[in-house]
């Protein structure tokens, strides 16, 4: 096992967590909007939503590079105040974090959704407020949602491929994910050994990610 | 916890690297060839090489939407005009580092030649978007058997992946690089096509507007230490620049 694919696996990981840290939370809000509120427009921010599930992952790549490149209009702007997704990490982690999106916000909705009006209104007439009634009741009965998406969400962050290539190229150390990584290795015939640790590694990883996330989702239950 | 905040301090830790870099935009079918050659530069300039691999065209995109790169090596000529009529790259600079040939894999020993194609399903990177399925088809076009040849084509998004359907002998041939042959087990050049049935395939090195690390490179790669590199690896020597 050699230093490289250590390097690559840390990536990978800091890729994806940093990606579910502000995919999970955003995914949390537009899933309470579209399961409880009803307002023109909602089909438009819906579609949205699960465009990033339906279109070819290049043509989201695509679309990343042509916004925040340094050339373009954003990039240059966001790069006059010190924020830079070009072709570093944080662009891998962008990518990673909108093609999650669409899994990681389709369960919470459901959870969302499945709870009905009633419990909330009940806590609304004895006194709290939205906000509380969201903090205390619909998130907490939600939380299996929250992490069925978490986990799907992290997954998919962790083999995205095609995003990224588009996006922030194929730089070791700085945009090689893990799934870039094997994709280089399979370009040489010597590199079918390569190749297959990293594939084991990434499964490997996810299925520790799955049965810590089940493990997690027990502990809260049991609270 | 304890272990979390473990993985925690490996997953965010800051790799240090020694020396300067320069980034190289490579065309992923030189892979091989180009990590020995970037290990033997790095020896001589004291610097570090680190390779973006991907398709020619990605690369190219990303040049033209800003990359800090130095240098780009591009599997054909039309992505490196593209760039430098964007006035992306040191024209300068622009040389054709090595060539290759178009070849029919297989690992059928009969002498059937080109006829092989018409004898079952065979692999071809794609003819519309891909470099090797572009050179393939014209090959086939110019000699005649394309309209015949087409309903038995399946076509791939590289030719390393035509390669491997071949080697594991899912499909009686490929159409690939003479190159992916000089290490492929198992399978031989059934048949190389003439070099006048398709355009030149001219691997194209050139730096990045205003970098002098990319230029340093892109001599290098036209060196006889890196030419023979190039050789080793199944590419051909190509004796004109520009």
């Amino acid at each position: 096992m050699t230093p490289e694919i250590w390097e690559i696996i840390a990536l990978s990981l800091r890729v994806s967590f940093v990606a579910m840290v502000v995919a999970v939370p955003a995914a949390i809000g537009v899933a309470y909007v579209l399961a409880r509120k009803s307002f023109t427009g909602w089909h438009a921010l819906n579609a949205i939503c699960h465009l990033p599930l339906v279109m070819p992952p290049v043509i989201t790549g695509y679309l990343l590079l042509s916004v925040f490149s340094p050339n373009s209009w954003l990039g240059s702007a966001l790069s006059a105040i010190g924020i830079s997704f070009a072709f570093n990490w944080l662009g891998a982690a962008l990518a990673a974090g909108i093609m999650a999106f669409p899994l990681i916000m389709r369960p919470i909705r459901l959870a969302f959704e499945l709870q009905g009006e009633a419990l909330i209104e009940t806590a609304q007439t004895l006194g709290a407020r939205p906000w509380s009634a969201f903090w205390f009741i619909s998130l907490p009965l939600a939380l299996p949602g929250v992490i069925a998406g978490s986990v799907l969400g992290f997954a998919k962050a962790l083999g995205e491929f095609g995003a990224t290539i588009t996006f922030v190229s194929n730089i070791p150390g700085e945009t090689q994910t893990v799934a870039l990584a094997i994709y280089s290795f399979l370009q040489s015939p010597a590199g079918d050994r390569s190749a297959l640790i990293l594939v084991m590694l990434g499964v490997a990883i996810s299925f520790a990610a799955i049965i810590l996330s089940e493990v997690l989702a027990r502990r809260m239950i049991r609270r | 916890m304890r272990i979390l905040f473990f993985l925690f301090s490996i997953v965010f830790s800051a790799s240090a690297f020694a020396g300067e870099r320069v980034l190289v935009f490579a065309a992923a079918s030189q892979r091989d060839a180009m990590m020995e050659i970037g290990g033997l530069y790095e020896e001589i300039c004291k610097c570090r090489v680190v390779f973006s691999f991907a398709a020619t065209s990605t690369l190219a995109r990303q040049i033209d939407a800003g990359v800090d790169a130095h240098a780009f090596v591009s599997a054909n000529e039309a992505w490196a005009d593209w760039l430098q009529i964007r006035g992306r790259l040191n024209a300068q600079s622009r040389s054709v580092v090595a060539g290759n040939r178009l070849a029919i894999a297989s690992s059928s020993l009969t002498k059937d030649s080109l006829g092989i194609l018409l004898r079952g399903q065979f692999a071809m990177a794609d003819p519309v978007s891909v470099p090797a399925g572009i050179y393939a088809r014209e090959a086939l076009e110019n000699l005649g058997v394309w309209q015949d040849v087409r309903k038995n084509a399946v076509f791939s998004e590289n030719v390393r992946v035509a390669l491997s359907s071949v080697r594991r002998g899912d499909l009686l041939a490929g159409i690939v690089y003479l190159s992916d042959l000089e290490q492929a087990v198992g399978v031989h050049a059934h048949y190389v096509f003439p070099e006048n049935t398709h355009t030149p395939i001219h691997y194209v090195a050139v730096a990045l507007k205003g970098k002098q690390r990319g230029l340093d490179f892109v001599e290098f790669l036209g060196t006889e230490v890196a030419q023979g590199i190039f050789r080793r690896f199944g590419f051909l020597q190509v004796s004109a620049t520009n």
